[in-house]
């Protein structure tokens, strides 16, 4: 296996609150491994995203703080650098694309320009230069009549074009690492379909591992290689795709898989996991997942001792479960479909 | 419009949004579904007890957590409390003169705490009796023209179309006006000082701010399923605008008052300056700043005080106003430092 | 752009057409404008007489809308009620650029100011900066404008008496010996000074809450944390996406202040004793001379219009998305 090239060890993020301190990631860890795909999954309030900002230095710093961890790039810990190390390093080493294209691309200026800037923080060009570096980016990622499209504003592109123009915008510099946060949610199922192609090729023409943000279980079957399921804050399952979905070994992620409808079966009820995702400010002991499990049947241990991440199944497969082994030899609804299928 | 009814621009001043009256958005009821989640898995989980509590009782602890606003209303409280029991509050009449102690600064010695003016009559008193002139010009002025912005507001966001088209073109009408000037031909032409009467040619500029508040809350919730379900089982258009809007927008319209307050007795005291508006003998606040214009460079307190008390009154105002909106505006969370 | 801007004129005309019925009406009908000459001995019948027919007061009341009008484009507004010597538009012409040089003076002035601490407060948010900018301006919003003024000028009037020195005029628009060229220009401002600083308090108080409160919401939005997130140093993710966006609802709101200043700074200009608008205003309402009093209407209202119109026209000008409509 080679060297991660990105490490996240026990990442712990609050935000206070008038409320009380929320603990929106608590001890995260895993890797992202060159040229992968990962998918982070979870529900919303998950922490997902919030670990990925926190790591790029994009939490707002009161009222968020890193409590602890570490978040390793290339040799360093990006938690502990400078902001001004932290800003070179995003949009050229690590580039995200962010969910809603419309509000986040700036109105008042063009769209062109809005990419030509990224280039031009972090490349010594001038203005001709990036600008027909923009419209060669345009084109990759297919945005038709580019010339003409550099001069616009974002109202007047579809929303599927200004997710083209982010996506453009992220790889500009040939990132290393590509985070995509939740890339087309906000986007129309048919748009959706072609964003999926654009953010593969950008893959393939950037070489770049991507970290892949989304409750799209679909997606995740499209794309991943390796999957992290996160449930209130915590990673409770790590597992490569084909295993996450044939054989998950986490209460919560088989009520994710239970809950998905088939197309090749009639069902008459959909099967959605009781209950709510608990708070996330002044976590009871335990698991965070025992009100809602069907493994758990009550039992002490699970209200009493938060289980640790651990392997299970051998090499690359990680469960948070106290009674994961009870899973075993159980097969996801989903294998009678052919994998990379599901959904 | 002048200089002092900027405060007024179609909007009063407010401490996050500035003069645009539109961000002081609908205020939510606070049925929340979040909470009750959590409050799901605390009660039934964990056996934890819970207190429920009513969306005014909520309101009412965010509102004593803003300590400036608190402080605010006691000092206001106190002033006006002055204004209304003046006769009891004041050591003499306000218009009892004394020239052997006229043109005296700020002293202890017989009770003349802000000086005597020119003619010997105790400052003080006559500052106390102002304060009870505006304070009733004020609340009137903001009684109505919250009444008649409400109204208004109310059937052009309700009935839409022709009907709102129309009244926002009075509105904007009203606003081309220049106010300043509206207020002084119409007090010069028409003459008479009577406080309730001021109050009346106030009113009829202040409205235009909460007519487009209260539209825009009536407008948005127009289109939702209750309302259709009410027209649907017969009910008639005011009782749905009263029972089904009206307290959406409950909010916007007390803070928006309350701010109205501020920005008669600033209005109400330019007017009297200027020597129209209430009329002598009567006190008010603008008028004894004029008195003491021609002397202020060496009776300075007769300016100064008078004064003073406009601008303490209304900072109190502006910053219970501002306490209110934290309150009874969930949407606009501020993270106390 | 140029189809926008011939729109909003086309639809000011009416406007325009509306507040001159609304004046005429108004100040027509709120009383006698000829009644404290009716009841001045010393005005002879005959006078009253010449007025009534060199204004047509004894026509119908349209007649009398439409003679008005009639004056008031071919003849600049032609002659006040009460003294048939002089021209309304002479005394406009001059009272207009001084009440000009006034408000210009103090409201960019404010804008550079508010602007300034308005970003700061938002970039700085819940800083001591923040928290003294923010009480200031509370305190801002409490001064009565006259009360301001006249403290003003009982401080600058004691530090003349004290300390024999002259910073700034405390009344006039300009001193005896003004001269002419830079002399004249430094002159005018000595005496500007203190009225701008009058003004310019409640502009700032009202701009620097409402540009911070704007740039709060442009801070938090998406597209500056893509500005961020691409690696942008943190003056050009402020200037050139935050404050760019920011600064498109102040540019609405000091326009159209602008406009309603030129009506508005009465009070100002009457305590510092300046030749502007203001006094020619009060003066013409104390002496009821209704035709000078609804020429000096008109005029405000035109110049609220345009002020709306400049405002809409920067508005459109600045966010690309409105120019496509």
């Amino acid at each position: 296996m080679p060297e991660p090239i990105l490490s996240i060890r026990d990442l712990v993020v609050e935000f206070a609150t008038e409320d009380g301190v929320v603990q929106a990631v608590d001890g995260v860890s895993y890797d992202l491994y060159p040229g992968e795909t990962l998918g982070i999954v979870g529900e919303s309030g998950s922490g997902k995203s919030v670990s990925q900002l926190a790591i790029l230095g994009l939490i707002p710093q009161p009222p968020g703080r890193i409590a602890s961890g570490e978040a390793i790039f290339e040799g360093q810990d990006l938690l502990k650098q400078s902001k001004k190390t932290l800003r070179r390093l995003r949009g050229d080493n690590i580039a995200m694309v962010f969910q809603d294209p419309m509000t986040s691309l700036n109105p008042v200026l063009k769209v062109g320009d809005q990419i030509g800037e990224a280039i031009r923080a972090h490349r010594d060009v001038d203005r001709k230069a990036a600008r027909e570096q923009t419209i060669r980016l345009l084109s990759v990622v297919g945005v038709p009549n580019p010339e003409r499209r550099f001069d616009q504003y974002p109202h007047e592109f579809s929303g599927g074009m200004r997710q083209r123009a982010m996506i453009a915008m992220a790889i500009a510099n040939e990132p290393k690492v590509l985070i995509a946060d939740e890339p087309t949610t906000a986007l129309d199922v048919t748009i959706q379909a072609q964003i999926l192609e654009v953010l593969k090729k950008a893959q393939d023409e950037t070489h770049a591992a991507t970290i892949l943000i989304t409750h799209d279980l679909g997606l995740i079957a499209e794309m991943a290689d390796r999957v992290v399921v996160m449930y209130a804050g915590k990673v409770v399952e790590l597992a490569d795709v084909g295993k996450t979905f044939s054989a998950p070994r986490h209460p919560y992620t088989v009520g994710l898989m239970d809950s998905l409808p088939r197309l090749t079966v009639d069902e008459d009820w959909l099967r959605p996991i009781p209950g709510q995702p608990p708070s996330l400010i002044n976590r009871p002991p335990g698991c965070p997942f025992h009100p809602r499990c069907f493994l758990s049947r009550g039992r002490a241990v699970c209200r009493e001792e938060e289980p640790p991440l651990r392997p299970i199944e051998g090499e690359g497969h990680l469960t948070a479960c106290h009674f994961a082994e009870e899973l075993e030899g159980q097969q996801g609804k989903l294998v009678e479909t052919p994998a990379g299928a599901a959904g | 419009m002048t200089e002092f009814d900027r405060h007024s621009s179609g909007g009063i001043p407010t401490l996050d949004a500035g003069a645009d009256p539109a961000s002081l958005g609908p205020a939510t009821p606070m049925s929340s579904g979040s909470i009750q989640a959590d409050e799901f898995a605390l009660v039934h989980e964990h056996g934890l007890e819970l207190k429920a509590r009513s969306q005014w009782a909520y309101a009412r602890k965010r509102f004593f957590r803003h300590r400036l606003a608190m402080a605010s209303l006691i000092v206001l409280i106190v002033i006006l409390g002055a204004g209304v029991f003046a006769k009891q509050v004041a050591p003499y009449a306000y218009d009892q003169q004394d020239f052997a102690h006229s043109g005296q600064g700020p002293t202890l010695e017989g009770h003349h705490f802000f000086g005597t003016d020119v003619l010997g009559r105790d400052y003080f008193s006559r500052v106390v009796y102002g304060i009870q002139t505006s304070e009733r010009v004020a609340f009137l002025v903001a009684f109505l023209s919250t009444l008649i912005g409400t109204l208004i507001g109310a059937f052009a966001g309700y009935y839409g179309g022709a009907t709102d088209n129309l009244l926002m073109r009075l509105t904007d009408l009203v606003l081309t006006l220049p106010g300043l000037a509206v207020l002084l031909t119409a007090a010069a032409f028409m003459g008479n000082g009577k406080p309730t009467r001021v109050a009346f040619i106030l009113a009829f500029l202040f409205w235009t701010g909460l007519a487009r508040i209260v539209r825009g809350t009536f407008l948005s919730l127009r289109e939702k399923e209750y309302v259709e379900a009410a027209k649907a089982a017969g009910s008639g258009d005011v009782r749905i605008m009263l029972r089904h809007m009206l307290p959406n927008a409950i909010g916007p319209i007390v803070v928006n008052a309350t701010l109205i307050v501020g920005v008669a007795i600033l209005t109400e005291a330019a007017l009297s300056f200027l020597g129209f508006g209430v009329q002598p003998p009567t006190p008010a606040l603008g008028s004894l700043i004029n008195e003491g214009q021609n002397v202020s460079s060496t009776m300075w307190w007769l300016v100064t005080f008078p004064g003073l008390t406009i601008v303490l009154i209304v900072l109190c105002i502006n910053f219970i106003g501002d306490g209110l909106r934290d309150a009874l505006d969930p949407t606009q969370r501020r993270l106390r430092a | 752009m140029v189809t926008y801007i011939i729109r909003r004129l086309l639809y000011s005309i009416p406007v325009l057409f509306a507040a001159s019925v609304l004046i005429f009406v108004s100040v027509s009908t709120i009383g006698d404008p000829l009644a404290a000459l009716h009841q001045n001995p010393l005005v002879s019948k005959v006078t009253i007489q010449k007025i009534e027919d060199r204004k047509h007061l004894n026509d119908s009341l349209p007649a009398q809308y439409g003679y008005w009008v009639k004056d008031a484009v071919t003849n600049k507004f032609g002659t006040p009620l009460l003294q048939p010597g002089t021209k309304i538009w002479d005394d406009l012409k001059r009272v207009i650029p001084h009440t000009l040089q006034l408000v210009l003076l103090s409201e960019i002035f404010a804008l550079i100011v508010a602007v300034g601490i308005g970003v700061y407060s938002a970039v700085r948010q819940y800083s001591v900066f923040d928290y003294t900018a923010t009480s200031l301006s509370f305190l801002g919003f409490a001064m009565p404008v006259f009360w301001l003024a006249l403290m003003l000028q009982i401080l600058f009037t004691n530090i003349f008496i004290k300390w024999n020195v002259r910073i700034f005029y405390t009344s006039g628009l300009s001193g005896e010996n003004a001269g002419s060229g830079l002399h004249f220009v430094v002159d005018r401002l000595q005496h500007l000074a203190i009225p701008a600083m009058t003004l310019c308090i409640l502009s700032i108080a009202q701009y620097s809450r409402f540009m911070r409160a704007s740039m709060l919401e442009v801070i938090n939005s998406d597209y500056v944390r893509t500005a961020r997130a691409k690696g942008l140093p943190e003056r050009s993710v402020t200037l050139r996406h935050a404050l760019r966006n920011a600064l498109i609802p102040l540019v609405t709101v000091s326009a159209l202040n602008f406009g309603a200043l030129i009506g508005g700074a009465v009070i100002t200009e009457t305590i510092f004793q300046l030749d502007g608008m203001g006094p020619y205003f009060i003066s013409n309402l104390f002496n009821q001379d209704a035709y000078a009093v609804m020429a000096w209407l008109m005029i405000t209202a035109t110049a609220v219009i345009i002020f709306n119109l400049i405002a809409d026209v920067a508005y459109a000008y600045i966010d690309p998305r409105i120019r496509y409509d």
